[in-house]
């Protein structure tokens, strides 16, 4: 028996044992009468033997139908919370650009430092001013004019034309 | 195929499948999650799993491909220190382990991936040699070379080891 023990412990470590032999050795391994030249080899079987033992899978549960409802109800439930949250969040983002923008485009006018920020009155104030620059205007070019009037009056040619003649006159008179 | 037939035909290979799970990734929580995985994805295409005529086979082929995928993606982090020389366990160190059974498993665990494997579905799970090569996609002669080789290492470290045993026993009695 040993030796026909060795010989199939030999085929097998060598990888050329036979199913029947394999089944030989795990059965002269599982009892108690192994020969002590053999001992050495008893734990490596027992081994094989305790992992399909004690390696025992997790238990699966087949999802029922209703559990998978409730998965795709869930699944749907937090996809739109996640979009509600993915809008709230590009609103809490986006809101103050465009307050900004709001108040970049807001009616502001600064006159003499004062802020206007009502469009028809400072319209109203822009015609007022223009009347006025108007009026100005129209007041200098009247200075002008009279500028004008006073240098023909003061004309350097013109008097002294004007005062020969004068004295040509005076003398034709004293003549 | 109903709740019934996926219990009946899937299921009865659950510690199969997660035993393969457990010996190509060594996490039990990874392997856990996985096998978990692994399930929801037969239970949603079971219409399919119909026609497979070898279930079996077909399931610790699906593991596996999830399990390669699964180290594929993760880093690698068992990184050993430059300098380390491994010189085996010394018999110091073997008392440690909480029992001999350990010490093999750990044995088995330090086999190249396809040899860990192909021992593992050999000896634990005790499948034929054809379906092995099925499983792992390889010739018959392959697996057989494979099997050869770890069970020769196997052989090598377990002699070694009793010899280390029986050198520390002479040198501290």
């Amino acid at each position: 028996m040993t030796n026909n023990i060795d010989d199939i412990l030999n085929h097998y470590f060598e990888g050329i044992s036979t199913a029947g032999e394999d089944k030989i050795l795990k059965d002269y391994f599982r009892g108690h009468q192994v020969a002590p030249q053999h001992e050495m080899y008893k734990p490596l079987f027992d081994q094989f033997d305790q992992e399909r033992e004690s390696m025992i899978a997790p238990r699966f549960v087949i999802p029922t139908a209703g559990e998978k409802g409730k998965r795709r109800a869930l699944r749907s439930l937090w996809i739109a919370s996640a979009g509600v949250a993915a809008v709230l969040l590009l609103c809490i983002l986006l809101l103050p650009f465009k307050d900004a923008r709001d108040t970049q485009q807001e009616y502001v006018v600064i006159v003499n430092g004062k802020k206007i920020s009502d469009p028809q009155k400072a319209k109203e104030y822009a015609e007022a001013m223009f009347t006025q620059a108007c009026a100005i205007k129209k007041e200098n070019y009247q200075s002008l004019g009279k500028a004008k009037e006073m240098q023909e009056m003061y004309n350097a040619a013109k008097i002294i034309g004007e005062a020969k003649k004068g004295t040509y006159l005076l003398t034709t008179r004293n003549q | 195929m109903n709740a019934h037939q996926f219990q009946q035909h899937i299921l009865c290979y659950s510690d199969q499948i997660y035993r393969m799970a457990l010996s190509m990734l060594k996490d039990e929580n990874k392997a856990k999650d996985l096998y978990q995985d692994l399930m929801m994805r037969l239970w949603e295409r079971r219409q399919q799993l119909d026609g497979i005529a070898n279930r079996r086979a077909f399931l610790l082929t699906s593991m596996r491909n999830m399990c390669i995928d699964k180290l594929r993606k993760e880093p690698v982090t068992e990184e050993i220190p430059a300098g380390t020389v491994d010189l085996g366990p010394n018999p110091h160190q073997i008392a440690e382990y909480s029992d001999t059974l350990n010490y093999l498993h750990q044995l088995i665990d330090e086999l190249p991936e396809m040899q860990r494997i192909i021992i593992r579905l050999k000896d634990v799970e005790e499948l034929d040699t054809w379906e092995i090569a099925r499983i792992v996609s390889m010739t018959e002669n392959a697996v057989a070379v494979n099997l050869s080789r770890a069970r020769k290492k196997l052989r090598e470290k377990i002699v070694a080891n009793q010899q280390k045993e029986k050198n520390y026993d002479e040198q501290y009695r």
